[in-house]
């Protein structure tokens, strides 16, 4: 399973720099309760054998947008992004950029207000 | 087929690079990234180091700055805080984030490729923002 649920109701999807299991974007949903992507190894190793890197990166993104897609299309109440040691979405955008963190970033800020979302910081919050 | 990292990185940037004073010091091609590998290539000039690092994780090609006591690691995972970015110290206008993505949206282009990554890191961010990011770290800030 790539889509996980941690706590009770999970009410937010998070996303963020990939830290360890333990920190990082994850690490927060699982202490925190959330909803979170993280394709397993086994999956991800099925999907890109044979794979370069960057078809590996094309199609991780499709499966990644499509997550975010299913989440806004089910209503998901808030999507938030942990900034972790960053200030800002700008931030990261600018140091980062390409990376699926980026792309996330990039993806809600043109597509999240279609779904009925707005921006609040660095969570986009659902109307 | 996957592409090996490391040689790309040689082909591609360290001709900049070496031209710059710097040689190669480190190729890390097995960094742990939770059950994947990322890959790191370091060099090192008199006074200052630069990575080039690839994450499976996060999709991503960058490279990276720091002091020649900065560890050995990938960036992206460095806990040190040594690492910079090479537009950490530049002074950039400040945009909302719409204004931003607006801005940024036609140069995703150049992140299809590794290929392509990486000239456009070789271009716009290391030899662009090489002087102001060197003047920086050896300043110890």
């Amino acid at each position: 399973m790539s889509t996980h649920y941690r706590g009770d109701n999970p009410d937010r999807v998070v996303l963020g720099k990939f830290d360890g299991h333990e920190s990082g974007y994850i690490g927060d949903a699982r202490g925190h309760g959330g909803i979170y992507f993280d394709t397993g190894d086994a999956t991800w190793d099925a999907m890109t054998s044979g794979l370069s890197n960057s078809e590996q990166h094309s199609l991780a993104w499709q499966v990644n947008e499509q997550f975010l897609r299913t989440q806004m299309e089910h209503g998901v109440p808030r999507i938030e992004y942990e900034l972790g040691q960053y200030s800002s979405l700008e931030e990261v955008l600018l140091k980062r950029q390409g990376s699926f963190s980026a792309k996330e970033i990039e993806y809600l800020t043109e597509n999240a207000a279609a779904y009925g979302y707005r921006r609040v910081g660095n969570s986009w919050v659902k109307d | 087929m996957e592409e090996d990292f490391p040689t790309e990185v040689q082909k591609i940037v360290e001709p900049l690079l070496s031209s710059m004073g710097f040689t190669l010091d480190v190729i890390d091609n097995d960094v742990d990234e939770g059950g994947r590998k990322g890959s790191v290539v370091i060099y090192r000039a008199q006074d200052c180091k630069i990575q080039v690092y690839h994450s499976s994780r996060e999709g991503e090609i960058n490279a990276m700055i720091g002091p020649l006591s900065a560890p050995n690691e990938h960036g992206l995972y460095d806990q040190s805080r040594k690492w910079h970015y090479f537009n950490d110290f530049a002074v950039e206008p400040k945009l909302s984030l719409e204004e931003l993505v607006d801005k940024l949206r036609d140069e995703r282009v150049n992140f299809e490729t590794t290929n392509s990554w990486l000239e456009w890191l070789k271009t716009e961010r290391i030899a662009r923002y090489f002087d102001s990011a060197h003047a920086a770290i050896v300043a110890g800030k």
